[in-house]
């Protein structure tokens, strides 16, 4: 018995000392190990066997507190990073602690989201904050947002508030009021929308990338090449999918290894990558977040 | 940061663009004094413009009532006290700090984010008094309780705090005619412009996941008409035209007239740097103090100005054009017993009596073999 408690303390003394020993900066890692693999690489499953091939890279994260807007404090602190590769793609996964789960968006509301970057020369990659004029990058952006929208459906106002009433909507007829029926009322929901209907939704029925009610995928790509230059690319090549588990986000990035996309950013078999990580319930959105400077990666 | 002149607070000041005033600049007087809070307005903008699905407690236009209602909740309680001690000097030199001046370390305007809340409750406080009316009291020409109807629409301000803190560039200011406009394929809906603006004049929807605002009606305005808010004003409270840069201003300029001459229509808080494009002929039965803050140092000028414009005609032809016709005026003219208005071509496109005229007619109608309800 007095073993069996001996024994449980050391667990728990190994446990949290290994939780210690991720805090101090001696255990950052200064560059990140992609390993070749000859599995597939999982798509939505970031518990899959195939990850842990791969050694796991425990990134500083760093407060935006250099270009306004900024935040004083970073709410998330540090990143887990794992890589893995194939013949055809390029996977990364991407933990971290939030103890709470932001996938809606409101007045106040922000989402939790995660980006990776690269450079499109990695012979000169320029910033690490979205580039400069000249060296340009390549961003993969996640929103827990989307991938609400792709699982339940695009975030509506009645998904909201519930108990929500309009008198009138002029593009959609609204079932009389019917106090006397059993009959529920069914709101229109946006996504069921013409595009005459979305007249009144300027920004959905100009294609703005943050508006797409018919969205597939919680990811997208873009090019930037400095501070407000964020431009979502034509082609979409990549996919992403999180996890969240007991205040903890895992998130799978994939992209292809070698793009025919002259916006998508080549892989040699060394570059540098970059992480932002964004915590909505700390309102963290566009240059408010976390960030990395340039972390060599390497392809084995 | 580079250094502007803001002629409201009479000073330069901090802003984070170059002074780039517009070849002409959309503005607005509004009558106070006038204003009956029917909301016509108010129900114009919404039917024309915000009737779309995320923008349900969006009013691009609303009327509040001052001092207990405001829309979103406390806008102006909850700017305020963040800017400190507002003081202004005695040649009304505005010796506090603007939104842009008292801005945190980090950020580019001092502001804050209203929560879904304070959309909720557009008429919090409407016609509330200051203090509660005795039973049985009646109006003997002077009481002390008091409330005034505050319409509010964006200020196109020539400084705009919105446009400042775009980290996209999203927001722009139209040169040509200095409206302000959110650039909807651009827009990622950080929030930061409606975070920003003091006047929370600037909604996020939360369908299109955009930020979105008063567009001053620019296809209107582009074919030489007033804005719907204008049009449809019932009190006739509204008039909308341009305002031209300080050194081209014109005596015949109905805006450059009441603003820059007359002096009787002052910016909605002057003090927090925007330049705003609204001006407000003030309340004459407001408690000064209240005013002061409200308006800036010359309310005192302002309404004694406007007290005395029975006795002015040029002044009361700028004032009889309010609400008087849908197409912009660029020009007017005193004759006689009206007021012309014209438009930038020199074409007529108003003509206002001073007195109405009065035609009384019988009270029978020979004709139809009916009794009139109306005779005048």
């Amino acid at each position: 018995m007095t073993k069996n408690i001996v024994l449980a303390l050391m667990i728990l003394g190994i446990v949290s000392s290994c939780g210690q020993k991720d805090q101090t900066p001696e255990n950052y890692s200064n560059a990140i190990t992609a390993v070749r693999v000859e599995d597939t690489i999982p798509l939505t499953d970031p518990d899959a066997k195939v990850w842990k091939k791969a050694p796991i890279a425990l990134i500083e994260l760093k407060p935006q507190n250099i270009i306004p807007p900024i935040i004083q404090e970073p709410s998330i602190k540090q990143l887990r990073v794992r890589a893995i590769y194939n013949d055809n793609y390029f996977g990364m996964l991407l933990e971290w602690e939030d103890s709470t789960k932001d996938e809606l968006i409101n007045v106040n509301d922000f989402t939790d989201q995660v980006a990776i970057q690269f450079p499109i020369n990695p012979e000169n990659p320029g910033s690490f904050m979205m580039g400069n004029k000249g060296a340009p990058v390549h961003i993969i952006h996640w929103k827990a947002l989307w991938q609400r929208d792709v699982e339940k459906g695009y975030l509506d106002v009645q998904d909201i508030y519930p108990n929500m009433w309009v008198d009138l909507y002029y593009f959609k007829k609204i079932p009389v009021y019917t106090e006397f029926t059993e009959k529920e009322i069914k709101f229109p929901r946006v996504d069921e929308f013409s595009p005459e209907q979305n007249d009144y939704n300027p920004a959905i029925k100009l294609r703005n990338p943050v508006s797409l009610v018919e969205r597939q995928i919680p990811v997208e790509e873009a090019f930037a090449e400095g501070f407000g230059t964020f431009t979502t690319q034509l082609h979409q090549d990549a996919f992403a999918w999180g996890k969240y588990e007991n205040g903890h986000w895992k998130v799978i990035i994939v992209r292809p290894l070698v793009s025919p996309d002259s916006r998508d950013a080549p892989l040699p078999s060394e570059t540098v990558v970059a992480f932002a990580v964004w915590d909505g319930s700390a309102n963290q959105i566009g240059g408010r977040k976390q960030y990395t400077p340039w972390i060599p990666l390497k392809l084995q | 940061m580079p250094k502007v002149y803001n002629w409201h607070i009479g000073r330069e000041m901090d802003y984070p663009y170059e002074e780039s005033r517009p070849e002409k600049q959309v503005a607005w007087v509004f009558d106070i004094n006038k204003c009956i809070e029917c909301q016509t307005c108010t129900v114009a903008c919404k039917t024309t413009w915000t009737s779309g699905k995320g923008q349900e407690s969006m009013f691009w236009n609303n009327v509040e009532t001052k001092p207990y209602g405001g829309y979103p909740t406390g806008w102006d309680l909850s700017i305020l006290p963040k800017l400190g001690e507002q003081v202004w000097n005695a040649n009304n030199v505005y010796e506090g700090k603007t939104v842009f001046e008292s801005a945190p370390q980090g950020e580019k305007v001092n502001g804050y984010l209203p929560t879904d809340e304070d959309y909720a409750h557009v008429n919090l406080g409407e016609d509330e008094c200051t203090q509660v009316i005795e039973k049985g009291a009646f109006f003997q020409g002077i009481h002390n309780a008091w409330m005034f109807y505050l319409a509010r629409i964006c200020n196109h301000c020539t400084y705009p705090a919105c446009l400042a803190a775009c980290p996209r560039k999203a927001i722009y200011k139209r040169k040509e005619d200095g409206i302000v406009l959110v650039d909807q394929t651009r827009c990622r809906g950080y929030r930061e412009c409606v975070k920003a603006c003091p006047y929370k004049k600037v909604f996020f929807n939360m369908v299109t996941r955009t930020s979105e605002k008063c567009i001053a009606c620019f296809p209107l305005i582009e074919k030489g008409e007033q804005p719907r808010c204008v049009q449809t004003c019932i009190g006739k409270i509204r008039l909308m035209g341009f305002l031209n840069p300080p050194e081209k201003i014109r005596r015949d300029n109905p805006l450059d007239f009441l603003i820059y001459y007359k002096k009787i229509a002052l910016p909605l808080y002057p003090q927090f740097g925007l330049e705003p494009n609204v001006y407000y002929i003030p309340p004459v039965h407001v408690p000064r103090e209240f005013l002061y803050q409200m308006f800036g140092p010359t309310v005192d000028e302002a309404i004694e100005t406007y007290r005395n414009a029975h006795q002015d005609r040029e002044l009361l032809g700028a004032l009889l054009l309010f609400t008087s016709t849908q197409k912009i005026i660029d020009s007017f003219r005193v004759k006689g017993d009206y007021v012309y208005g014209y438009n930038e071509k020199g074409d007529e496109v108003v003509k206002v009596p001073f007195t109405e005229p009065l035609y009384i007619r019988p009270y029978y109608d020979n004709k139809e073999k009916v009794y009139r309800h109306t005779i005048t």
